[in-house]
């Protein structure tokens, strides 16, 4: 019965050395001092750390000497027996000895390593883990992917699943997250901010610039009526809390693109093509309205922080008027505009007015000339009604200023601005005219009655004992209108009317009222017969112009005094058939001045009198709703 | 008959006089990088983009296909730098052309931008490269700088000397305190720790170690009242910590020094590859939402 103890020392190179002892009889003590049997290099344990006896064949006690105690099989005990049939791992600090059974099965063999993770603590020393920079954090390459992968993910797989899976619904509110809301490159316009929480409402397809047909969805004009409801149904169901601003195109996009002139300069040669080649069509909407752009910062414009949105889209004027109106017929051969390379050469004023040429009577525009003369059908001398001495004048003292006269007649008298866009107030025979050419008649029965303005038919039945005619009169006088009273307010109607007959040989007082010399011949021209001639007025004679006669500058001097005079040779007038319509040189007073030369200068840009998509209005109309239905124009 | 002495034509001739990256060739890719630079602020201050200039112009693009060529062709920095070439595109050249042309890439970036940021994924790249920028002219700082205070305070000693030096110590220190009682020994325990030496990535950084082990265990031993048996080996003790604390200061520096000079790339090298993803997203978004 002995104790045989087996120390193996490992090398670096291999070959380790095997020491062994027999221990036959007594007690064998373990531990860090010089004096133990089985010595102990781990500083942690005690100089005398435990004693081992033979209790029996097999059979060992071990018992710690001091209050550290040791581990079997990894349970920390103080004194503990072992069968050495059972194979047992006994630590002490970190030195390890097993037990198990010898070839003499009452003996008990004992072993113990020392290799390189028992020599010590210092041993663990490894000089890449201690040099390397990187020990204690993230490797390179493990940071690397995580940044890209978590990138990726978030800023493009997630968004286009997140819009996958939405792409049948476009309803915002279907999106509690807008995950896409990360690729917008700038804020919308207030006009379109409606628009911020579902991109997809611009720009429909992957990889295709916003369509022109997508903006004209809810802003195209050339729609009739139930498209247009459709329109507004459209944008009120994106969100919108306006109705759209309605717009018609420049001119079709064939005939627009053949007028642009080429860009042979390299720099605007090379962005052409680059433009193109990315698919950013020079003729569609947005190469000059501009959205996701920030609000204008500056001196002069300080940004609004709580709401950094522009109010409409950003207006980049990517082409002038001019680049393509200098020389139009070039590249348009069948355009019927006059080419205008600038304001100082604008062709003269075409009024649109009724004229006979050859015969025919229409309404066309005709270049202004001295000569010139407007067949509207009317009988009327501005000069004989604003002579200071004349009788008119006389009459107008007569009235008084209770009726609203009491001196000579001036423009105002009867010419008004509506205050709406650019007109005056069309003429109103009754309102304007009445005070003095009343259309009083006797009747029959001795009482004076008078008769309708505007419905000549009714005006016969009266004259003939039928008052009882049905009227047709619909009297509504629309802000862009001028017409004749009492016809639609529809510049087709109103511009043109049919010759008044009166039917049969007509009674007495028809006689009178239509006949020569009689009461409506006053104004209207008499066919010859027992009627008038027809009227032809236009609602305005500058039809693709915007002259704007609300402007302070355009109605008054700088006295604040009316200076009408100054454009409308009115006063030397003494025919309805002169065209009051001043010369273009008129305009050029101020505009196109510096304000050295004129003090009243103004702007000689093309948008001041045309706008680009409403020519004939102003570029931004004061009215709300542009639905406005311009005459017949000539062909671009 | 005596032959003419034999000349080795293929010996190579050490220059000894050391041309940095940074002064490569006159400063070559300095001068092509400012030139780019310069035509790219020229273009922007002729070409008029309204509303405002930006990336989605002709001009815009254009700068974008350049910085995005660029990034790519500046992240095969860590390709190339594997496999050592001489000759005109030496690494050195190379090296040389990535710190200049990624430089360059702060004017030609920011032009593209047009100078418009904002809470996305288009900033987010741009944020990301500038990351990757900032940490270079770190790097490139410590390049230059280091190498010499790293000389300076090793002298001939080298990293595995030291790791022996530091191991050696303890082996005799561990020796040392083998006959020593618990309390005494449990000092000696204290220094022995390797975990001790370096610390975490602050540490190595700042070179700050306030609670050194081995100057911890100087103090106890200052403070112990040993036995007439023990007294001698605690002189031997101090004699061999002191040395052990003198070791340590040169080797944390040494740490410090080469964390310094590596530490950028931590940065520098992740957040290149974020940019790369951020700027793909940056396009695919871009074209996505035409």
């Amino acid at each position: 019965m002995s104790i045989v103890f087996h120390q193996t020392t490992q090398r670096t190179g291999g070959s380790d050395i095997v020491r062994t002892r027999i221990f036959e009889t007594g007690t064998i003590t373990i531990g860090r001092g010089s004096d133990c049997d089985i010595q102990l290099t781990d500083l942690t344990t005690s100089l005398r750390h435990a004693a081992i006896d033979q209790v029996g064949p097999g059979e060992i006690r071990i018992v710690a000497l001091g209050p550290q105690g040791f581990e079997i099989n990894g349970r920390l005990v103080h004194q503990v027996v072992i069968n050495a049939q059972t194979p047992s791992r006994i630590s002490f600090g970190t030195q390890v000895v097993t037990v198990s059974a010898a070839e003499d099965p009452a003996d008990v063999s004992l072993a113990q390593v020392i290799g390189q993770s028992s020599q010590g603590a210092e041993s663990q020393l490894d000089e890449t883990t201690l040099f390397s920079p990187g020990a204690g954090i993230f490797g390179k390459r493990a940071m690397a992917w995580t940044l890209a992968i978590s990138v990726l993910l978030a800023c493009l797989i997630v968004p286009i699943v997140a819009l996958t899976l939405h792409a049948h619904s476009r309803a915002a509110t279907n999106k509690p997250v807008q995950f896409d809301r990360q690729w917008s490159t700038g804020p919308l316009s207030q006009a379109h901010a409606f628009l911020d929480k579902d991109c997809t409402s611009c720009h429909q397809k992957a990889f295709v610039p916003v369509q022109d047909e997508t903006c004209l969805g809810c802003h195209n004009l050339n729609q009739d009526k139930v498209s247009l409801a459709g329109s507004l149904r459209q944008s009120k169901g994106l969100g919108s809390p306006f109705a759209p601003n309605l717009i018609k195109q420049h001119a079709s996009h064939d005939r627009w693109l053949a007028a642009m002139p080429p860009r042979h300069w390299l720099g605007a040669s090379l962005s052409d093509k680059m433009n193109r080649a990315l698919n950013h069509a020079p003729d569609g909407c947005a190469s000059c309205h501009r959205e996701h752009v920030n609000a204008e910062t500056g001196p002069n414009k300080p940004a609004d922080k709580s709401t950094p949105r522009r109010a409409v889209p950003a207006l980049v004027q990517t082409i002038s008027c001019a680049d393509c109106h200098a020389n139009l017929k070039t590249r348009l051969t069948d355009t019927r505009l006059v080419d205008t390379p600038s304001w100082a050469k604008h062709p003269q004023f075409r009024p649109f007015i009724a004229t006979q040429d050859g015969g025919k009577l229409e309404l066309k525009r005709v270049a202004l000339s001295a000569d010139m003369r407007d067949n509207s059908g009317l009988i009327f001398s501005h000069q004989l009604h604003m002579m200071p001495l004349g009788g008119v004048t006389r009459m107008a003292q007569v009235l008084g200023r209770q009726k609203g006269y009491g001196a000579a007649l001036t423009c105002k008298s009867c010419h008004e601005a509506t205050g709406i866009a650019q007109d005056m107030r069309p003429i109103d025979m009754q309102r304007d005219c009445g005070a003095c050419h009343a259309l009083n008649y006797t009747t029959p029965n001795g009482t004076i009655s008078s008769l309708p303005h505007g419905d000549p038919a009714k005006a016969v039945a009266l004259l003939n004992g039928r008052p009882d005619r049905p009227s047709n009169i619909v009297s509504r006088l629309g802000a862009w209108l001028r017409h004749r009273p009492g016809a639609e307010d529809k510049l087709s109607s109103a511009a043109s009317t049919p010759p008044i007959e009166v039917p049969g040989p007509g009674s007495t007082g028809t006689r009178l009222a239509f006949g020569k010399g009689g009461l409506c011949v006053d104004c209207h021209r008499s066919n010859q017969g027992i009627g008038l001639e027809p009227i032809h007025v236009s609602n305005r004679t500058l039809i693709w112009g915007a002259f704007n006669h609300n402007i302070k500058a355009h109605s008054q001097n700088p006295n604040g005094q009316a200076n009408c005079a100054s454009c409308h040779k009115a006063t030397l007038s003494d025919n309805a058939s002169d065209v009051l319509t001043p010369s273009i040189k008129v305009c050029a007073n101020c505009h196109g001045k510096t304000k050295a030369h004129q003090p009243q200068a103004a702007s000689g840009d093309c948008e001041t009198c045309h706008g680009f998509h409403t020519t004939g209005t102003l570029r931004q109309s004061p009215v709300p709703i542009h639905l406005i239905d311009h005459p017949p124009g000539p062909k671009a | 008959m005596s032959r003419p002495p034999k000349t080795n034509v293929n010996r190579r001739t050490r220059n000894d006089h050391h041309e940095s990256f940074l002064r490569h060739k006159n400063f070559l890719w300095l001068k092509r990088a400012a030139g780019l630079s310069l035509i790219a602020i020229l273009g922007y201050a002729l070409i008029d983009v309204r509303p405002h200039p930006n990336g989605g112009s002709a001009y815009g693009y254009t700068l974008g296909i350049l910085c995005t060529g660029l990034i790519i062709w500046l992240m095969l920095l860590g390709l190339r730098k594997r496999a050592m070439t001489p000759g005109a595109w030496s690494l050195k050249a190379w090296v040389s052309a990535h710190v200049y042309l990624g430089l360059s890439l702060i004017v030609l970036a920011t032009l593209h931008t047009g100078f418009q940021f904002g809470w996305n994924v288009h900033t987010l790249a741009y944020v990301l490269m500038m990351i990757v920028i900032i940490t270079g002219i770190y790097g490139v700082i410590v390049y230059v700088r280091l190498p010499t205070a790293l000389g300076a305070n090793r002298g001939e000693v080298t990293q595995k000397l030291m790791v022996e030096e530091l191991v050696g110590l303890d082996r005799q220190l561990s020796i040392l305190a083998r006959p020593l009682t618990s309390d005494l020994a449990a000092i000696v325990l204290v220094s022995v720790d390797p975990k001790n030496i370096a610390g975490g990535v602050w540490r190595r950084m700042t070179n700050q170690h306030p609670n050194c082990k081995t100057r911890a265990a100087l103090d106890q031993l200052a403070r112990a009242v040993p036995s007439a048996t023990d007294a001698p080996i605690l002189a031997e003790i101090q004699t061999l910590l002191d040395r052990k604390a003198s070791v340590l200061k040169m080797v944390r520096t040494h740490i410090q020094i080469r964390s310094l000079l590596v530490a950028w790339l931590y940065i520098h090298v992740p957040a290149t590859f974020g940019l790369l993803a951020a700027l793909t997203a940056h396009v695919v978004s871009v074209f996505f939402y035409w």
